[in-house]
C-alpha cells in the first residue's frame, strides 16, 4: 500500500515507500518527542554554520575580547564588503565560475559523445575500450597530481583557465551514467527513427538527448559541483595570487588575514552561496544523480 | 509503426544492448562507418584520459626511479627501481599510510552512524518533515574548502570556539586528526543522509508492519530488517567515504598544515607538499602507493557489491 | 641569526607593527680569506665575464629594458622597495623596473626554483636569503656582479664604500656574487631595570658566552620577582654558526665553503660541544627559557616585555618594532586580536648590546638578503638589473632604506649622512640601529662565514637538534652526531645534485 511520504528528489516511486506508522494513543508524545529529537540534531547540524555566520559579522578583535560568546559582538557587517574590495573575493568566484563552465561544457560534450558510441555503435574493441574508461576511475587528479602539473608546467599553462581545467574535461562517472540512460531508451524508438532515415547525429540530438534529458541534468548539476569544489588541482596548478580560484582564495584569506578573519569567514559565507542556491533550485537533480548508484529503486 | 522483425540481443554479460539502430541489418559498408563513427565519438574522451590519466601514470613510474636535481634546468639521473622500492618501504609512506587509515577510521564509521542516525530521525510522516530534511541535507552545499574555514572557528586553537577542549585539540596528533576527520564528517553529513534516506525509502513498508504484528520491537525491526535492506546503501555509502577520506586534503591544509609535527600528514598531504620539501621521486613514488591502495579499495568495492548483486538483495 | 621564517598567517605582525621585521635575518656567508676583491680578473671558473654585462648598451638602446625584480618583503620593507623602485622609474627611461613580491623567503626560493624548469618565468633580479649564495652560483643563471663591475669601472666607488664585511660576505672563489645588500646583524637586548636589581653592571655588557651565564646566575640568584629565567632564546641554527664564525671556526670544507664546493661537515668539533653544552646547561639550570625552533608567534619578545625574561638574542631587524612596542605605539587590542593575551608595557630600560660570542661580543655573521641578477630571455635584462642595483646603492636610497626598512646600512659613508646620525644620536630605536652598525663595521671581514649548498636543509636539521637537547633530553654528544650525519648527507646529496 503505497503511502505518500515525501521523497527527497520529489519522486513519487511506484514501489510502496516506507514510513512507520505512527501509533494512534501515543501519537502526541511522540510526534512531540521527534520534534525534540529532530531539532536537536538540526542545531547539531547548523551549529557549525551558525558560527560560521556569527564571526563573519563579528568584529574579531572584540569577539575574542568578549571570550567568544554564542551572540554576535559589535556587529559590522564590512566583512562581506571587504571580501570583494580587500580579497578580491570577486575575482576568484569570476575565475571559479568561468573554469567550472568550461568544465561542464566539456564534460557533457565529450560524455554525451562517447555514452552514444558505448550504448549505439559496434566497433572492435569497445569493450576493451569501456574498460580503459571505468579504469580512469582508479586515475583521479589526486594520484596524477604530481605528473600532471610537471605536464602543465612543461606545457606552460599553468596560472591558466586551460590549465585548471584541462584535467578534467572528461568524465567516466559522466560516461558512464549516460551511457545507462541512453541504454533505457526503448528499442522501437530507435528502430522506427533507423527507418524514418535518422543518422546517428540525427538521432543522438533530436531523439536520445531530449529523452535521457533528467539524467543529463542530474549529471550537469553534479559536475557543477565537482568542478566548482575543485580544490587540490587549483591549488597547485596557479602559482599566482590573482590566479586562485574561490576554493583556494578562502584558505589564503583565512591565512593572510589573522587580525581581519572576519572577512575570512564572510568569504566563505559568500562562497557557499552559489551552491545554496544550487541545492534548492536543483535538489531534485542533486539527489537523484547521489543516490543513482546507490540505491535500487 | 510498422512490425519490424525484432531480436533480443544479448550480451556476453548478459547485460541487454541496445542494438545499434539495426546493426544486424546493416550493410557492410554502414558498419565501417558506424565503427569510425564510434571511435570519432569516443576520441574527445580518450584524449582526455590519455593525456590525464594513463600518460602521467607513465610519468610517475619514470619521476620514481629517476632523480632530478634541486637544479631543475639539470636532466634528471636514473636511479633504477630499486628508488621506488625504497619510497615504498620508506617511514614516509607507513607514515601517510598510517595517518590515512586513521583519517579513515575516524571519519567512516562515524559518518555512517550520523547519517543512519539523521536518516532515521528524519524519516517519519510529520508536519514540515521536509524542513528537517532539507537541514540535513544542507551539507553537501558546503565545499570542503568552506567546510574546513567553518571548522577553522571551532577548533583553531587561537581562536576556536572549542579551542580548549582537549579531544578536539589541534596541539596533540590523536586529537587533531579526529578534528580534521569530524570536518570531514560534518562535510559529508548531508551527503550519508541523502542516501540513506532514499535507501530507506525504499525499504517496503509491509515488511516492518508484518514484523511488528509478529511482535518485533521497534530496535530489533531496525537491526533486522531495515539495515539489512539498506546495506547495499551503506556498503556504497561506506567506499564514497573511505575514497573521500584517501582524498582529503583542504582539511588538513587548512586546520593543521599537517601539524602538530607531522601527525596529520596523510599520503596524499605528503604527495601534495604545500611546503614543497620532498624530492619529486619520493612524491611520484607516494603517488603509485596511492594509486595502488585507490586499486585495493575498488576491488573490495567491486567485490563485495557484486557479491551483494548476486544474492539477490 | 634569527631565521624567523614564519608562515604567511604571521604575516599580521609585520604588517601593522612598523617593521615588526620577523623577517629575520639568517646570518649569511661571507667573503674570500683574503678579503681581497674581485674585479682584477680573478675569474675562478671562468664565471666572470664583462661581456654578460654590457651595460653601454642599455644607456644607448632607444626603448625601455623592462626587468622584474622578485623579493619575500613584507610590510614596511616591501613599500620602502616599492617606493624607491618607483623613484628609479621615474628618474630615467632606459630601465622600468617591475617589484613583485612573492611571499616568504621559502616561497620565493621555490618559485625561483621552479622557474629554473621554465627559463622564461625566471626574474631578472632577485632578492634571496644570505643562505642561498651557494645555491645561487650553482644554479647556473646567475650572472655574478663581478662581471658587471669588470664592465662598469664606474662602479669601483660605489663598491670602494661598501663596509668590507660584507663584501666579503657576498664573495666566494673570490668573485663577488650578488649586487647589492640588505644586512643585519644578531643583537642582544637587556632589561637594565632588572640587571641594575641583581647589582650587573650595566655599563659593559658579557663578551663571552661564559660571562653571559654567570650574568644570568646573578640575575637568577637575585630573585627578582616575575622573573621566570634571566634569558630567553628562540631555538635556532643562527647562534650555532655565529659563534663557531665569530670564533673563526668553520662549519665545511674548501675553507668554509668560499674556495670550492663545501663537501664535508666540519659539525663535531670542541667549541659545537661547547656551544650545544652550554645551551642545554642553561635551560636545564633554569638560567633560560628556550622556544621551540617551530613556534610561530613572538613568545621571545612577549617574555622580554613581560619581564619575564630580561635578556634577549635577536636579530636587529626587530630593533623598530621593539621600538615601537616599548614606546607604545603598538597597541595592546592590536596584539589581542590574534590570542595573543599579553599586556605590553611600556617604558621598559630596554638596551641593545653586542651579542656575546666564544670569544669576544660582536663577532660572527651577517644576515639578511642579497641581490643576484639573473640571465634571462632579455638581453639587456641583466645590465638593466644592475642600474638598478647601482641606484639602490646610492647614499640618500640606502639611508631611506635603513630608517624605514631596519636594515643596516652597508655603506661607510652612510656613517656621515646628517638624517641618519640625527636618528643614531637622538632616537632609541636610532641608538639601537648605531649598536648594531658599530658591530658591523668591527666585524672581521677575513673570515666572513659558511657557504653551503643544503643551507636551508642544514638550519632545518639544527633546529631539530636543538630542540631535542632543549625538550626532549637527547644528549649533547648523541644530538651533535646525528646532526653531522644529517648533514653530511644533504651535502652529499647537493654533490650529486651539482653533478659532481
Amino acid at each position: 500500500m503505497a503511502t505518500d511520504v515525501t521523497t527527497l528528489d520529489g519522486s513519487s516511486d511506484a514501489a510502496p515507500v516506507a514510513g512507520p506508522r505512527p501509533g494512534r494513543a501515543r501519537s502526541r508524545w511522540a510526534a512531540a518527542g521527534w520534534y525534540l529529537v529532530l531539532t536537536l540534531l538540526s542545531v547539531i547540524v547548523l551549529f557549525p554554520v551558525y558560527m560560521l555566520l556569527l564571526r563573519a559579522i563579528s568584529d574579531p578583535l572584540a569577539y575574542v575580547a568578549e571570550g567568544q560568546p554564542l551572540h554576535p559582538v559589535a556587529v559590522e557587517w564590512d566583512a562581506f564588503t571587504n571580501a570583494f574590495t580587500e580579497a578580491s573575493l570577486g575575482r576568484s568566484m569570476a575565475l571559479s565560475f568561468v573554469v567550472t563552465l568550461v568544465i561542464v561544457v566539456a564534460q557533457l560534450l565529450t560524455s554525451v559523445l562517447a555514452a552514444y558510441a558505448f550504448a549505439f555503435l559496434e566497433f572492435p574493441f569497445k569493450r576493451v575500450l569501456f574498460a580503459v574508461v571505468i579504469a580512469t576511475l582508479l586515475l583521479p587528479i589526486e594520484v596524477t597530481l604530481v605528473a600532471n602539473l610537471q605536464t602543465v608546467r612543461d606545457i606552460g599553462l599553468l596560472n591558466s583557465v586551460p590549465g585548471l581545467s584541462v584535467p578534467f574535461l572528461a568524465s567516466a562517472f559522466g560516461i558512464f551514467l549516460i551511457r545507462q540512460g541512453f541504454l533505457g531508451i526503448p528499442r522501437d524508438l530507435r528502430d522506427a527513427a533507423t527507418l524514418d532515415g535518422y543518422g546517428h547525429l540525427r538521432f543522438l540530438f533530436r531523439v536520445a538527448v531530449p529523452l535521457t534529458r533528467p539524467i543529463i541534468g542530474s549529471f550537469v548539476v553534479i559536475s557543477f559541483l565537482g568542478a566548482w569544489n575543485q580544490y587540490v588541482w587549483p591549488r597547485f596548478a596557479t602559482t599566482e595570487d590573482s590566479w586562485q580560484t574561490v576554493q583556494v582564495a578562502l584558505r589564503s584569506i583565512a591565512n593572510d588575514r589573522v587580525d581581519q578573519l572576519n572577512i575570512g569567514f564572510a568569504a566563505a559565507v559568500i562562497a557557499a552561496l552559489p551552491l545554496v542556491v544550487l541545492l534548492i533550485l536543483f535538489q531534485r537533480q542533486i539527489v537523484r544523480g547521489l543516490t543513482a548508484g546507490a540505491v535500487k529503486g | 509503426m510498422t512490425d519490424l522483425p525484432v531480436t533480443e540481443v544479448l550480451a556476453d554479460d548478459g547485460e541487454p544492448i541496445a542494438v545499434p539502430l539495426g546493426s544486424r541489418t546493416r550493410s557492410p559498408a554502414r558498419r565501417v562507418t558506424d565503427a569510425l563513427l564510434g571511435y570519432l565519438f569516443l576520441l574527445p574522451a580518450l584524449v582526455v584520459f590519455g593525456l590525464f590519466a594513463f600518460f602521467p601514470l607513465g610519468r610517475l613510474v619514470f619521476d620514481s626511479v629517476h632523480r632530478q636535481p634541486r637544479f631543475l634546468n639539470r636532466p634528471p639521473t636514473y636511479q633504477g627501481f630499486g628508488q621506488l622500492k625504497d619510497t615504498l618501504t620508506s617511514d614516509q609512506f607507513t607514515s601517510g599510510l598510517t595517518h590515512s587509515a586513521q583519517f579513515m577510521l575516524y571519519s567512516v564509521p562515524l559518518g555512517l552512524v550520523l547519517g543512519v542516525l539523521l536518516a532515521v530521525a528524519a524519516h517519519r510522516r510529520l508536519r514540515g518533515i521536509k524542513v528537517f530534511q532539507a537541514i540535513f541535507s544542507s551539507t553537501v552545499a558546503s565545499s570542503v574548502a568552506v567546510a574546513s574555514v567553518i571548522f577553522f572557528t571551532l577548533v583553531n586553537p587561537q581562536v576556536g570556539y572549542f579551542k580548549d577542549v582537549s579531544w578536539l585539540s589541534l596541539d596533540q596528533p590523536q586529537s587533531a586528526m579526529f578534528s580534521v576527520a569530524l570536518s570531514s564528517v560534518w562535510q559529508n553529513l548531508g551527503l550519508t543522509f541523502i542516501i540513506v534516506l532514499a535507501a530507506l525509502q525504499a525499504v517496503p513498508e509491509e515488511l516492518n508492519e508484518a514484523a511488528t504484528l509478529d511482535g518485533f520491537g521497534a530496535v530489533r525491526r531496525f537491526f533486522r530488517i531495515t539495515v539489512p535492506l539498506i546495506s547495499p546503501a551503506l556498503l556504497f555509502l561506506a567506499i564514497v567515504l573511505v575514497i573521500s577520506a584517501l582524498q582529503a586534503y583542504a582539511q588538513i591544509e587548512v586546520l593543521t598544515g599537517g601539524g602538530p609535527a607531522g601527525a596529520t600528514e596523510t599520503l596524499l598531504f605528503k604527495i601534495a607538499d604545500p611546503k614543497g620539501i620532498r624530492p619529486l621521486h619520493e612524491r611520484a613514488g607516494l603517488s603509485l602507493g596511492l594509486f595502488a591502495l585507490t586499486g585495493v579499495v575498488a576491488l573490495v568495492q567491486y567485490s563485495l557489491l557484486s557479491r551483494r548483486v548476486h544474492y539477490g538483495d | 641569526m634569527g631565521h624567523l621564517r614564519h608562515r604567511p598567517r604571521l604575516r599580521w605582525l609585520v604588517g601593522f607593527v612598523a617593521a615588526f621585521a620577523l623577517v629575520a635575518t639568517a646570518c649569511g656567508g661571507g667573503g674570500s680569506d683574503d678579503g681581497d676583491d674581485q674585479g682584477s680578473g680573478g675569474d675562478s671558473a671562468g664565471v666572470v665575464d664583462a661581456a654578460d654585462c654590457p651595460v653601454k648598451e642599455v644607456s644607448s638602446s632607444t626603448a625601455p629594458t623592462n626587468i622584474t625584480v622578485w623579493h619575500a618583503y613584507v610590510g614596511l620593507q616591501a613599500s620602502t622597495l616599492q617606493q624607491i623602485a618607483d623613484a628609479f622609474n621615474a628618474s630615467q627611461d632606459k630601465v622600468k623596473v617591475d617589484v613583485q613580491a612573492q611571499g616568504t623567503y621559502e616561497e620565493l626560493l621555490k618559485k625561483f626554483q621552479d622557474a629554473l624548469a621554465n627559463p622564461a618565468s625566471l626574474p631578472d633580479l632577485v632578492l634571496t636569503e644570505d643562505t642561498t649564495t651557494q645555491f645561487m652560483i650553482d644554479s647556473g643563471v646567475v650572472v655574478p656582479a663581478a662581471s658587471c663591475r669588470e664592465a662598469d669601472p664606474g662602479s669601483d666607488a660605489t663598491y670602494d664604500d661598501v663596509l668590507p664585511a660584507v663584501t666579503s660576505a657576498y664573495t666566494v672563489d673570490d668573485v663577488l656574487w650578488p649586487g647589492a645588500f640588505s644586512v643585519s646583524m644578531p643583537v642582544m637586548y637587556v632589561n637594565k631595570a632588572i640587571l641594575a636589581q641583581a647589582d650587573v653592571p650595566t655599563d659593559s655588557y658579557p663578551q663571552t658566552i661564559e660571562e653571559l651565564r654567570s650574568v644570568a646566575e646573578k640575575i637568577k640568584a637575585a630573585n627578582v620577582p616575575g622573573l621566570k629565567t634571566p634569558l630567553v632564546i628562540k631555538v635556532d641554527s643562527w647562534f650555532v654558526e655565529n659563534w663557531l664564525t665569530g670564533a673563526g671556526k668553520p662549519l665545511v670544507d674548501n675553507d668554509n665553503g668560499r674556495s670550492g664546493l663545501a663537501t664535508e661537515s666540519e659539525l663535531v668539533q670542541p667549541d659545537t660541544t661547547r656551544i650545544y653544552e652550554w645551551f642545554k646547561s642553561m635551560i636545564d639550570d633554569g638560567l633560560a627559557t628556550a622556544i621551540p625552533s617551530s613556534s610561530t608567534g613572538v613568545d621571545e619578545y612577549l617574555a622580554l616585555n613581560a619581564k619575564s625574561s630580561a635578556i634577549l638574542i635577536q636579530t636587529s631587524t626587530a630593533i623598530s618594532t621593539v621600538a615601537a612596542l616599548l614606546e607604545g605605539s603598538v597597541s595592546k587590542d592590536q596584539l589581542g586580536g590574534v590570542g595573543i593575551d599579553a599586556t605590553i608595557n611600556t617604558g621598559l630600560d630596554i638596551d641593545v648590546a653586542l651579542q656575546p660570542g666564544l670569544e669576544e661580543a660582536g663577532q660572527g655573521q651577517i644576515g639578511g638578503s642579497a641581490w643576484y641578477m639573473v640571465k634571462t630571455d632579455e638581453k639587456l635584462g641583466v645590465p638593466a638589473a644592475w642600474q638598478f642595483i647601482r641606484y639602490y646603492l646610492q647614499t640618500p636610497n640606502q639611508v631611506t632604506w635603513t630608517l624605514q626598512g631596519s636594515y643596516l646600512p652597508v655603506l661607510k659613508s652612510a656613517q656621515d649622512d646628517p638624517t641618519l646620525q640625527k636618528e643614531f644620536t637622538t632616537t632609541t630605536k636610532g641608538k639601537w640601529l648605531n649598536t648594531a652598525y658599530q658591530g658591523l663595521k668591527n666585524l672581521n671581514p677575513d673570515f666572513p662565514g659558511p657557504v653551503i649548498g643544503p643551507f636551508n636543509e642544514f638550519r632545518a636539521i639544527m633546529r631539530t637538534s636543538l630542540d631535542s637537547v632543549a625538550f626532549n633530553g637527547v644528549g649533547v654528544k648523541d644530538a651533535i652526531k646525528k646532526a653531522d650525519t644529517d648533514f653530511q648527507a644533504s651535502l652529499d646529496q647537493y654533490k650529486t645534485d651539482t653533478g659532481g
